[in-house]
């Protein structure tokens, strides 16, 4: 079967810990979970509620017990703001117009970053392969959408084995150290080697009846058990109160507005208009 | 091709399926495996890029782009029906999703910008020619960019500072993908001259 079940070679896709509660939410569950934290982080802009958001989103991620991960994934999050902070001081010295900005107006957009962090992260750490294809065939995916992600998770290794075997023909041709690493000798023997592996993967999958029949060996779920339905409700009650408590909302909502029109008649609105007080700050030093 | 609709459970080896509306799915297998592994080899290089390149690198992040544009271009060529690049999005998108977790606020966005152009060249023809899939690729990377500074001016609304840094980003990005097009060309010259593509 072309469909073979690779998601034990990525490292991300290992399953969680034994016990870990998180692991038992349905897949489903995890992408609305996903989908309505990008869009409530959008919406948000109070420091408060997007840290109470991270906080149940922190809550959320360590049911799966990944542990490590978890830290990596804050280091890496604090690197990139200290990297932007540092960016920031270096624009500072050029563009006089960013000196009224102060480090701490990075918080929000960290905090984004960082609540969205929350959301993903567990839908990427617990997904298997076998688990999506029956997702797919339970939600009703036409074929043109859950072969070609079959076939992306299935070509990794190929991939990797295509580059061994470049980089050993030339090897064999007696390039050594820098010289294996000019880009014009990987570019297109890659390309011509993908190429060829679509083919042949293509072949592989129509002999197999790939698309053709209706497959048996993919596992069914219940569509919603009680413990995802209860998931389901807690994060819309949690997005409910984050949105209701979120007391800019309206003046981002205004501002937003005033900013359109301010755009399409010129940018006088934008000067004039009702906007709240940090951006006036930033926008007019 | 025959005039016969079938479902995706009725249909016999050979024949292109349809779903059970009646509305036949275009693709070839040959074709939806192309895109899946176009998909998977523009992720890997973006990645691979990206680390050579320590991060937040304005010349990585334009070879980046530029290689992503070019291998588009390929992939076009190899299945050049319309809504190749719509599925393309879509397929790259959940596979980011899948793996890294990244591209979720950028998904929506990217596929209306997809779907749009898609819908233009369905009315004007298709991708026919180089020239047209090379419009085609240029005129998405455009739209998308201009969506991305949309979405992130949604995302940095408070500090006007780091939405310039990201303009700056996004403009950069925009020129690694013109680099592409042209790489794209090149690219599809030579697979042209090999034989891989025939058009």
């Amino acid at each position: 079967m072309i469909l073979t079940d690779t998601s034990q070679t990525l490292p991300l896709n290992r399953p969680a810990e034994p016990g870990a509660s998180g692991r038992q939410l349905d897949v489903r569950v995890r992408l609305v979970i996903a989908l309505a934290t990008s869009v409530a982080v959008l919406l948000l802009s109070h420091p408060m509620t997007l840290a109470m958001l991270s906080l149940t989103g922190a809550i959320y991620m360590a049911m799966l017990r990944r542990w490590r991960v978890q830290i990596i994934c804050y280091c890496v999050l604090l690197f990139l703001g200290g990297l932007s902070v540092l960016f920031l001081y270096i624009l500072q010295i050029f563009l006089p117009m960013m000196r009224n900005t102060s480090p701490s107006a990075m918080l929000v957009p960290l905090l984004r970053m960082l609540a969205l962090l929350h959301a993903v992260m567990p839908l990427a750490l617990s997904l298997k392969l076998r688990e999506v294809l029956s997702v797919m065939k339970t939600l009703r995916f036409p074929r043109a959408l859950y072969l070609p992600l079959s076939v992306t998770i299935r070509f990794i290794p190929g991939l990797v084995y295509d580059l061994r075997q470049i980089r050993d023909c030339l090897r064999l041709r007696g390039f050594r150290g820098w010289a294996l690493l000019r880009p014009r000798f990987w570019l297109l023997p890659v390309i011509f080697r993908c190429l060829f592996l679509s083919d042949e993967l293509a072949v592989s999958a129509e002999l197999k009846g790939v698309g053709y029949g209706r497959p048996t060996h993919l596992e069914s779920k219940k569509f919603l058990r009680a413990n995802n339905l209860a998931a389901l409700v807690a994060l819309l009650s949690i997005l409910a109160g984050v949105l209701w408590m979120d007391r800019s909302l309206p003046q981002a909502i205004t501002s937003m507005h005033t900013n359109a029109a301010g755009l399409k008649s010129g940018g006088h609105h934008a000067r004039h208009g009702n906007q709240p007080a940090q951006r006036k700050t930033h926008a007019e030093p | 091709m025959t005039n016969n609709t079938y479902t995706i459970e009725e249909t016999p080896v050979g024949v292109q399926p349809a779903l059970s509306c009646g509305v036949k799915l275009h693709w070839t297998t040959s074709e939806l495996v192309a895109v899946g592994v176009f998909a998977a080899l523009i992720r890997v290089v973006g990645l691979a890029i990206a680390l050579a390149g320590g991060g937040m690198n304005p010349l990585a992040l334009m070879l980046r782009n530029a290689a992503a544009t070019g291998l588009l271009v390929v992939l076009l060529h190899k299945s050049s029906k319309v809504g190749t690049l719509s599925l393309y999005v879509l397929v790259y998108g959940i596979f980011s999703l899948l793996l890294m977790g990244s591209g979720i606020m950028t998904l929506p966005g990217t596929l209306v910008s997809a779907v749009l152009i898609d819908a233009l060249f369905a009315v004007f023809g298709g991708y026919r020619t180089t020239g047209r899939i090379l419009l085609a690729v240029g005129l998405y990377d455009l739209l998308s960019r201009c969506v991305s500074l949309v979405v992130g001016y949604l995302a940095m609304r408070e500090s006007a500072g780091m939405f310039m840094m990201a303009m700056g980003i996004v403009i950069l990005a925009w020129l690694g993908c013109l680099g592409g097009l042209w790489l794209g060309a090149m690219f599809v010259r030579e697979l042209r001259q090999a034989g891989v593509i025939r058009r």
